[in-house]
Protein backbone atom coordinates (compact mmCIF):
# COMPACT_ATOMS: atom_id res chain seq x y z
CA UNK A 1 0.00 0.00 0.00
CA UNK A 2 2.80 2.44 1.10
CA UNK A 3 4.61 1.27 -2.23
CA UNK A 4 1.25 1.88 -4.40
CA UNK A 5 0.82 5.59 -2.35
CA UNK A 6 4.50 6.89 -3.29
CA UNK A 7 4.02 5.58 -6.75
CA UNK A 8 1.16 7.33 -7.32
CA UNK A 9 2.56 10.61 -5.68
CA UNK A 10 5.66 10.46 -7.46
CA UNK A 11 3.55 9.95 -11.01
CA UNK A 12 1.12 13.48 -9.42
CA UNK A 13 4.87 15.00 -9.45
CA UNK A 14 5.70 13.74 -12.62
CA UNK A 15 2.51 15.13 -13.52
CA UNK A 16 2.68 18.45 -12.69
CA UNK A 17 6.28 18.96 -13.96
CA UNK A 18 5.34 17.70 -17.68
CA UNK A 19 2.34 19.53 -17.36
CA UNK A 20 4.74 23.16 -17.02
CA UNK A 21 7.03 21.61 -19.53
CA UNK A 22 5.03 21.10 -22.09
CA UNK A 23 4.24 24.83 -22.22
CA UNK A 24 7.88 26.18 -21.22
CA UNK A 25 10.52 23.98 -22.13
CA UNK A 26 8.27 21.09 -24.92
CA UNK A 27 11.03 20.02 -26.77
CA UNK A 28 13.15 18.60 -23.78
CA UNK A 29 9.62 17.70 -21.83
CA UNK A 30 8.49 15.59 -24.80
CA UNK A 31 12.04 13.44 -24.89
CA UNK A 32 11.28 12.34 -21.72
CA UNK A 33 7.79 11.65 -22.06
CA UNK A 34 8.92 9.07 -25.10
CA UNK A 35 10.74 7.20 -22.28
CA UNK A 36 7.48 6.64 -20.72
CA UNK A 37 8.65 6.07 -16.95
CA UNK A 38 5.22 7.20 -15.50
CA UNK A 39 2.51 5.66 -18.34
CA UNK A 40 -0.05 6.03 -15.53
CA UNK A 41 0.42 9.81 -15.96
CA UNK A 42 -2.07 8.97 -18.68
CA UNK A 43 -4.59 8.82 -15.62
CA UNK A 44 -4.40 12.47 -14.55
CA UNK A 45 -4.95 14.05 -18.07
CA UNK A 46 -7.65 11.43 -18.10
CA UNK A 47 -9.09 13.42 -15.23
CA UNK A 48 -8.52 16.70 -16.43
CA UNK A 49 -10.81 15.16 -19.81
CA UNK A 50 -13.16 14.06 -17.74
CA UNK A 51 -13.96 17.04 -15.91
CA UNK A 52 -14.76 18.78 -19.18
CA UNK A 53 -16.90 16.09 -19.88
CA UNK A 54 -18.69 16.22 -16.85
CA UNK A 55 -19.25 19.98 -17.43
CA UNK A 56 -20.10 19.35 -20.96
CA UNK A 57 -22.93 16.81 -20.06
CA UNK A 58 -24.55 19.53 -18.20
CA UNK A 59 -23.93 22.94 -20.40
CA UNK A 60 -24.63 21.66 -23.64
CA UNK A 61 -28.33 21.35 -24.17
CA UNK A 62 -29.36 24.04 -21.31
CA UNK A 63 -28.53 23.67 -17.92
CA UNK A 64 -29.66 19.96 -16.97
CA UNK A 65 -29.32 18.51 -13.91
CA UNK A 66 -30.95 15.11 -14.23
CA UNK A 67 -28.90 12.05 -13.45
CA UNK A 68 -30.56 9.96 -16.35
CA UNK A 69 -29.70 11.99 -18.74
CA UNK A 70 -26.41 13.21 -17.82
CA UNK A 71 -25.27 9.97 -17.15
CA UNK A 72 -26.41 8.51 -20.59
CA UNK A 73 -24.85 12.10 -22.20
CA UNK A 74 -21.56 11.75 -20.07
CA UNK A 75 -21.09 8.46 -21.33
CA UNK A 76 -21.75 9.37 -25.28
CA UNK A 77 -19.32 12.33 -24.73
CA UNK A 78 -16.55 9.83 -22.93
CA UNK A 79 -16.48 6.91 -25.28
CA UNK A 80 -16.38 9.43 -28.54
CA UNK A 81 -12.99 10.98 -26.82
CA UNK A 82 -11.91 7.32 -26.05
CA UNK A 83 -12.67 6.35 -29.48
CA UNK A 84 -11.54 9.28 -31.32
CA UNK A 85 -8.35 9.44 -29.11
CA UNK A 86 -7.40 5.62 -29.95
CA UNK A 87 -7.97 6.79 -33.31
CA UNK A 88 -5.95 9.60 -33.65
CA UNK A 89 -2.65 7.74 -31.51
CA UNK A 90 -3.20 4.07 -33.89
CA UNK A 91 -3.50 6.73 -37.07
CA UNK A 92 -0.32 8.18 -36.45
CA UNK A 93 1.31 5.20 -35.44
CA UNK A 94 0.43 3.09 -38.26
CA UNK A 95 1.40 6.17 -41.02
CA UNK A 96 4.13 6.89 -39.38
CA UNK A 97 5.40 3.11 -39.41
CA UNK A 98 4.51 3.18 -43.15
CA UNK A 99 6.55 6.56 -43.64
CA UNK A 100 9.93 4.85 -41.97
CA UNK A 101 9.11 5.80 -37.95
CA UNK A 102 10.78 4.16 -35.25
CA UNK A 103 8.26 4.68 -32.36
CA UNK A 104 6.76 2.49 -30.64
CA UNK A 105 3.19 2.22 -29.69
CA UNK A 106 3.92 3.43 -26.16
CA UNK A 107 6.64 6.17 -27.07
CA UNK A 108 3.81 7.83 -28.77
CA UNK A 109 1.38 6.75 -25.45
CA UNK A 110 2.18 9.68 -23.28
CA UNK A 111 3.08 11.96 -26.07
CA UNK A 112 -0.20 12.23 -27.62
CA UNK A 113 -1.69 12.33 -24.26
CA UNK A 114 -0.35 15.58 -23.21
CA UNK A 115 -1.55 16.34 -26.74
CA UNK A 116 -4.75 16.28 -25.00
CA UNK A 117 -3.90 19.29 -23.04
CA UNK A 118 -4.48 22.04 -25.60
CA UNK A 119 -7.21 20.46 -26.61
CA UNK A 120 -8.93 19.85 -22.91
CA UNK A 121 -8.00 23.70 -21.93
CA UNK A 122 -9.81 25.22 -25.42
CA UNK A 123 -12.91 22.98 -24.60
CA UNK A 124 -13.02 23.85 -20.64
CA UNK A 125 -12.47 27.67 -21.46
CA UNK A 126 -15.29 27.21 -24.31
CA UNK A 127 -17.83 26.07 -21.85
CA UNK A 128 -16.83 28.40 -19.06
CA UNK A 129 -17.52 31.14 -21.88
CA UNK A 130 -20.37 29.62 -22.56
CA UNK A 131 -21.77 29.49 -19.71
CA UNK A 132 -20.66 33.27 -18.67
CA UNK A 133 -21.35 34.74 -21.91
CA UNK A 134 -23.42 32.54 -24.02
CA UNK A 135 -23.39 33.05 -27.72
CA UNK A 136 -24.79 34.66 -29.98
CA UNK A 137 -21.70 38.17 -30.22
CA UNK A 138 -22.92 41.36 -31.26
CA UNK A 139 -20.91 43.56 -33.53
CA UNK A 140 -20.62 46.16 -30.52
CA UNK A 141 -17.13 47.26 -29.08
CA UNK A 142 -17.46 44.92 -26.26
CA UNK A 143 -18.67 42.18 -28.59
CA UNK A 144 -15.87 42.55 -30.61
CA UNK A 145 -13.07 43.22 -28.33
CA UNK A 146 -14.19 39.76 -26.38
CA UNK A 147 -13.99 38.30 -30.21
CA UNK A 148 -10.16 39.20 -30.37
CA UNK A 149 -9.52 37.88 -26.91
CA UNK A 150 -11.57 34.63 -27.63
CA UNK A 151 -9.75 34.19 -30.80
CA UNK A 152 -6.06 35.25 -29.62
CA UNK A 153 -6.55 32.42 -27.58
CA UNK A 154 -8.06 29.76 -29.83
CA UNK A 155 -4.95 30.45 -32.07
CA UNK A 156 -2.78 29.73 -29.27
CA UNK A 157 -4.14 26.95 -28.45
CA UNK A 158 -4.15 25.51 -31.86
CA UNK A 159 -0.38 26.48 -32.17
CA UNK A 160 0.33 25.15 -28.75
CA UNK A 161 -1.57 21.15 -30.30
CA UNK A 162 0.87 21.87 -33.27
CA UNK A 163 4.11 22.19 -31.89
CA UNK A 164 2.80 19.64 -29.36
CA UNK A 165 1.78 17.23 -32.60
CA UNK A 166 5.46 18.05 -34.60
CA UNK A 167 6.81 16.56 -31.28
CA UNK A 168 5.06 13.70 -31.30
CA UNK A 169 5.96 12.51 -34.87
CA UNK A 170 9.67 13.93 -34.29
CA UNK A 171 10.10 12.61 -31.20
CA UNK A 172 8.38 9.45 -30.97
CA UNK A 173 8.88 8.12 -34.29
CA UNK A 174 11.95 9.99 -34.88
CA UNK A 175 10.96 11.71 -38.30
CA UNK A 176 12.35 14.67 -40.26
CA UNK A 177 9.90 17.71 -41.35
CA UNK A 178 9.40 16.24 -44.84
CA UNK A 179 8.49 13.02 -43.34
CA UNK A 180 6.39 14.74 -41.23
CA UNK A 181 4.21 16.40 -43.41
CA UNK A 182 3.89 13.16 -45.59
CA UNK A 183 2.45 11.98 -42.25
CA UNK A 184 -0.09 14.62 -41.83
CA UNK A 185 -0.95 15.02 -45.62
CA UNK A 186 -2.42 11.47 -44.79
CA UNK A 187 -3.88 11.70 -41.92
CA UNK A 188 -5.46 15.33 -42.10
CA UNK A 189 -7.61 14.16 -44.57
CA UNK A 190 -8.67 11.08 -42.41
CA UNK A 191 -9.41 13.35 -39.68
CA UNK A 192 -11.59 15.42 -41.30
CA UNK A 193 -13.65 12.76 -42.72
CA UNK A 194 -13.70 11.29 -39.05
CA UNK A 195 -14.82 14.52 -37.98
CA UNK A 196 -17.72 14.74 -40.50
CA UNK A 197 -18.59 11.43 -38.79
CA UNK A 198 -18.49 12.29 -35.30
CA UNK A 199 -20.44 15.78 -36.69
CA UNK A 200 -23.00 13.73 -38.23
CA UNK A 201 -23.53 11.54 -35.13
CA UNK A 202 -23.80 14.30 -32.71
CA UNK A 203 -20.89 13.54 -30.94
CA UNK A 204 -18.82 16.60 -31.12
CA UNK A 205 -18.91 20.33 -33.21
CA UNK A 206 -15.41 20.00 -32.82
CA UNK A 207 -13.53 17.33 -32.49
CA UNK A 208 -11.99 16.73 -29.56
CA UNK A 209 -8.64 15.45 -30.94
CA UNK B 1 37.14 0.83 -10.83
CA UNK B 2 35.68 3.96 -10.38
CA UNK B 3 32.54 5.25 -12.60
CA UNK B 4 33.18 8.46 -14.57
CA UNK B 5 29.75 10.29 -14.16
CA UNK B 6 31.35 13.08 -16.97
CA UNK B 7 31.94 10.33 -19.51
CA UNK B 8 28.42 8.50 -18.88
CA UNK B 9 27.12 11.73 -18.65
CA UNK B 10 28.42 13.12 -22.36
CA UNK B 11 28.07 9.72 -23.71
CA UNK B 12 24.09 9.85 -22.89
CA UNK B 13 24.11 13.45 -24.17
CA UNK B 14 25.44 11.56 -27.97
CA UNK B 15 23.38 9.03 -27.86
CA UNK B 16 20.40 11.45 -27.53
CA UNK B 17 21.83 13.63 -30.68
CA UNK B 18 22.61 10.70 -32.40
CA UNK B 19 19.15 9.43 -32.15
CA UNK B 20 17.54 12.04 -34.38
CA UNK B 21 17.96 12.21 -37.98
CA UNK B 22 19.34 16.02 -39.00
CA UNK B 23 16.52 18.49 -40.10
CA UNK B 24 17.30 19.36 -43.80
CA UNK B 25 14.86 21.29 -45.90
CA UNK B 26 17.39 22.25 -48.52
CA UNK B 27 17.88 26.21 -48.75
CA UNK B 28 15.43 26.39 -45.79
CA UNK B 29 17.47 24.73 -43.30
CA UNK B 30 19.26 27.65 -41.36
CA UNK B 31 15.94 29.28 -41.01
CA UNK B 32 14.18 26.45 -39.85
CA UNK B 33 17.12 26.44 -37.13
CA UNK B 34 17.22 29.43 -36.04
CA UNK B 35 13.56 29.30 -35.99
CA UNK B 36 13.63 25.98 -34.33
CA UNK B 37 15.90 27.58 -31.50
CA UNK B 38 13.52 29.98 -30.31
CA UNK B 39 10.73 27.85 -30.16
CA UNK B 40 12.86 25.42 -27.82
CA UNK B 41 13.91 28.44 -25.72
CA UNK B 42 10.94 30.75 -25.19
CA UNK B 43 8.07 28.87 -26.38
CA UNK B 44 5.24 30.26 -24.08
CA UNK B 45 5.80 34.16 -25.13
CA UNK B 46 6.25 32.90 -28.98
CA UNK B 47 2.52 30.98 -29.22
CA UNK B 48 0.94 33.61 -27.02
CA UNK B 49 2.51 36.60 -29.10
CA UNK B 50 1.29 34.37 -32.49
CA UNK B 51 -1.76 33.63 -31.13
CA UNK B 52 -2.75 37.70 -30.36
CA UNK B 53 -0.82 38.88 -33.98
CA UNK B 54 -2.58 36.15 -35.37
CA UNK B 55 -5.89 37.07 -34.13
CA UNK B 56 -5.01 40.96 -34.38
CA UNK B 57 -4.58 40.52 -38.27
CA UNK B 58 -7.85 38.37 -38.61
CA UNK B 59 -9.71 41.41 -37.27
CA UNK B 60 -8.06 43.55 -39.86
CA UNK B 61 -8.93 41.37 -42.53
CA UNK B 62 -12.54 40.63 -41.05
CA UNK B 63 -13.64 43.65 -39.77
CA UNK B 64 -16.76 43.02 -37.28
CA UNK B 65 -17.66 39.58 -39.11
CA UNK B 66 -15.42 38.11 -36.58
CA UNK B 67 -17.87 37.63 -34.26
CA UNK B 68 -19.82 35.32 -36.33
CA UNK B 69 -16.74 32.90 -36.19
CA UNK B 70 -16.81 33.42 -32.53
CA UNK B 71 -20.27 32.88 -32.04
CA UNK B 72 -20.37 29.43 -34.00
CA UNK B 73 -16.80 28.48 -32.34
CA UNK B 74 -18.87 29.16 -28.70
CA UNK B 75 -21.34 26.51 -29.37
CA UNK B 76 -18.60 24.57 -30.79
CA UNK B 77 -17.43 22.79 -27.03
Amino acid sequence: MNNLSSYLLLTFFSFLRHVWGTMVKPYETYRNLTKATYPFEALFVGLLVAGYIGIAAVLRRGFVLDPLFLTLRFGKIFWGIVFTFIFAWGSLYFTGRLFGGRGKPLSLFLPWVYSLLPTTVWFLTTSFFYFLLPPPRTTALTGQLFSIVFIALSLTLFYWKGVLYYLTLRLGHKLDLVKILLVSAVNFPLGIVYSLFTYKLGLFRVPFI
Amino acid sequence: MKEDKVFNQLKEKMILIADLPPQEIGPFTCFWKSSAFYFKTMTLPLLISTGLFSSLTLWFIFGPRLVNLVSILQYGF
